[in-house]
């Protein structure tokens, strides 16, 4: 109960210095302030000073209670009013009426709820919990604790949330569930330490030990009480520390180890003495370190002892509980000491303090606890029930909001991932798209310019070297004419000159024309060579007869200089047939034949070109041939073919080109 | 439960918000592109007209004629060492 209220005291305020000496001069002062200042600090004033007379003066507590709730009402400041009826409910709870307790608790909650004031509305929550706590409700209690609990790990700071571990613990401690006790235990341990907070990391250690002793663990016990101790001194707590050494001690008696139990009792109880810390409860140590003595066969020294604890008792007769446990320590070392006399005078003076503390009144009232207590057993076990079906609801909730999260995560992600691949996608084909259309423009632009600048270059080699070459014949022709009467040789070779210029002026022409065409088709050539043909028999009497043969492809295509050059040879021998042949017909045909290729057994398919003549024909030993022939075979050459003329005199003449 | 309702709620919002952004950074593309898709074609239309007509007045290069004077027509607008990436 001490601890309880000890707890209680530390969340609602947190202030043991109220406790003080000093702190009724404190409160004098800080009721004038409060008396000067405006409603809402005013109100706050009332509430912390009517918190320390309820346990000092309750009725001027109350009185000061109920004026500032009238205050509060009239000025309309609910966050006052929930915190001054909050106390009010403590003030009803410490003075035992436990009805107009919990009214007033639910009321301020309700005022706190209602408001949203979340730091009050937890406050009032641990104070029922703590309420039910007093009553033996553990189910009722660990309701609210786990209420407090959760709003304060949701809403409020987690770090605050060590208390109500350690109350749940406090109760499964109560409740004889140590290993449920030790869980909360733990966790309000870890918050504790988290925060740096030594004092309450103590108390956590010390529950800690106790735990594990009602579970026999008493080596990790041992270590927990061990760890209390050196924090507890660390920060000069000691009501704390002794509270650690005394539960030490009891799991050494426990243990066996009586020595050890013997040293730490006798040191908790001269600094008790020493510093004036809490004297009362050196009986209960005194009484454990008799059966400690007695136990370990040292009866002096219990006997010394039993003197020290009548003396105690002379002091503080009030002590009827811990008067019990010592009569019946000092009766069992003289029954060990096999002194029955004062064995038996020790015993019966147990039986007194316990009738006395038993007496019809208190009979009644261990009748009612002990209907309370198996009550309180049953609402235990449903509350342990309640308690892991909580617990696995809340690990389903969680499991499930985790569960649900990653889903609705799972789904945005995969949206998103697949709007940004469709979009990575579109943007790739537009890329691509673009690549094969900037490609292709570079390539035609590349091919257009370079056309275009060999075109430029053309005309400016046909204008210039033309126009020279066109000059130079001019000026040829007028000295021919200037040299009228001049020798024959010398009029024969510039007639020959100006014809080779002439000559080369063509030529340059022709150059120039293949230089600038990629192609030309068999269909072209043939159309070019009819007209040829058209003015040719325009111009004689000939009959001609042209013929392409169906194995060639009209739409088969020679380089320019290939077309041209098979034109010029057509011209050429066509010409030759008309100025030298005298000719009735004139035959031309272009096929394509098989030809063998040597040595392979293969043969390959090449173009013939045939120009036939039935004029008069000429002896091929006995003629001369003039730049005509010669032309046409540089041509054949030049096609990569060969060129072969068959001529008997009378039986005309036939120029056969095969490339 | 209203943690489930909330959740889903945010995510119906953002996935809503998210299909308006890609669709409109879509449409913005697509807008690009085309444009860009539009001034290539452009681009190689005219270079193919150019490349025609210079073909058409070369095929018209007459053996007998030697009519170079009318195959050779320069084409001034063409400005040489012009790169397509100036586009």
């Amino acid at each position: 109960m001490k601890s309880v209220l000890s707890v209680f005291l530390f969340l609602t305020f947190g202030l043991s210095t109220l406790f003080s000496q000093s702190a009724a001069k404190k409160m004098d002062s800080l009721m004038q302030v409060a008396e000067t200042s405006n409603d809402s600090i005013k109100l706050r004033h009332y509430n912390r000073i009517s918190f320390y007379y309820i346990f000092n003066e309750p009725e001027r507590a109350k009185k000061l209670l109920v004026q500032g709730i009238a205050l509060s009402q009239k000025k309309k400041i609910p966050f006052s009013e929930a915190e001054l009826v909050n106390t009010y409910g403590i003030y009803y709870d410490v003075s035992g009426k436990s009805d107009s307790a919990k009214y007033y608790f639910e009321r301020a909650l309700s005022i706190s709820k209602k408001n949203n004031y979340e730091i009050i509305t937890v406050m009032v929550i641990n104070n029922l919990g703590m309420f039910h706590w007093n009553k033996g409700n553990y189910q009722e209690a660990l309701d609210y604790f786990f209420q407090a609990l959760e709003i304060n790990k949701s809403k409020l700071s987690k770090s605050a949330a060590d208390t109500y571990y350690s109350n749940i613990g406090l109760i499964y401690q109560e409740m004889g569930l140590p290993e449920k006790a030790l869980e909360y235990h733990n966790e309000a341990l870890q918050i504790r330490r988290g925060i740096g907070n030594k004092k309450d990391v103590a108390i956590s250690l010390n529950n800690i030990g106790v735990s594990l002793t009602l579970k026999k663990n008493y080596k990790e016990a041992e270590k927990s009480f061990l760890e209390a101790i050196k924090t507890a001194k660390e920060v000069n707590e000691f009501g704390i520390l002794y509270s650690a050494s005394n539960g030490l001690a009891e799991l050494y008696i426990l243990n066996g180890t009586h020595q050890k139990a013997i040293h730490i009792l006798e040191t908790s109880i001269k600094e008790r003495d020493r510093l004036n810390i809490d004297r009362r409860s050196n009986l209960s140590a005194i009484a454990n370190l008799i059966i400690a003595y007695s136990r370990n066969g040292q009866l002096n020294a219990a006997k010394n002892y039993i003197e020290k604890g009548n003396a105690f008792l002379v002091e503080f007769p009030e002590l009827k509980v811990s008067a019990v446990d010592f009569y019946s320590a000092a009766s069992q070392a003289y029954f060990r000491d096999k002194n029955y006399k004062e064995g038996n005078a020790y015993f019966e003076k147990t039986l007194a303090a316990k009738d006395s503390i038993f007496s019809t009144e208190n009979a009644e009232k261990t009748a009612d606890l002990e209907t309370k207590f198996k009550v309180s057993e049953n609402e235990r076990n449903l509350a342990e029930t309640r308690a892991n079906l909580a617990e696995t609801q809340l690990e389903v909730k969680q499991k499930n909001i985790f569960i649900f999260g990653a889903i609705t995560a799972a789904i945005f992600l995969g949206i998103l991932g697949f709007l940004v691949y469709r979009q990575q996608k579109l943007k790739n084909s537009q890329l691509q798209k673009e690549s094969q259309l900037k490609t292709a423009l570079a390539k035609i632009e590349t091919q257009n310019e370079l056309q275009e600048q060999r075109l430029r270059i053309s005309r400016d080699l046909h204008d210039n070297i033309g126009s020279q070459l066109t000059f130079i014949i001019s000026s040829i022709d007028n000295l021919k004419f200037g040299l009228e009467g001049a020798a024959n040789n010398v009029t024969t070779k510039l007639g020959k000159i100006s014809e080779f210029a002439s000559q080369t002026i063509y030529e340059l022409r022709d150059t120039i024309w293949a230089m600038n065409k990629t192609d030309i088709s068999i269909e072209d050539l043939q159309v070019r060579i009819s007209n040829f043909i058209e003015k040719a028999r325009a111009a004689s009497d000939v009959n001609f007869h042209f013929n392409v043969n169906k194995d060639v492809l009209i739409d088969a295509h020679f380089t320019s200089v290939e077309g041209m050059n098979i034109y010029r040879i057509i011209q050429e021998a066509v010409n030759n047939a008309l100025k030298y042949a005298e000719p009735k017909n004139i035959e031309l045909s272009i096929e394509k034949d098989a030809f063998p290729i040597e040595g392979t057994g293969g043969d390959i398919r090449k173009y013939r070109i045939k120009i036939y003549d039935d004029g008069k024909g000429f002896n091929l030993e006995n003629s001369s041939f003039g730049n005509g022939i010669a032309n046409i075979k540089k041509r054949a050459n030049d096609l990569g073919g060969k060129v072969e003329i068959i001529s008997k005199e009378g039986k005309g003449t036939t120029v056969e080109l095969v490339f | 439960m209203i943690f489930q309702i909330a959740i889903t709620i945010v995510l119906s919002i953002a996935v809503i918000g998210l299909l308006v952004w890609f669709f409109n950074a879509k449409d913005t593309l697509s807008k690009t592109h085309n444009h860009y898709i539009l001034t290539l074609e452009n681009a190689i239309s005219i270079t193919r007209f150019q490349l025609n007509f210079r073909n058409e007045n070369l095929n018209r290069y007459d053996f007998q004629k030697y009519n170079l004077e009318e195959a050779l027509v320069v084409q001034p607008e063409i400005i040489l060492m012009e790169s397509y990436n100036d586009i």
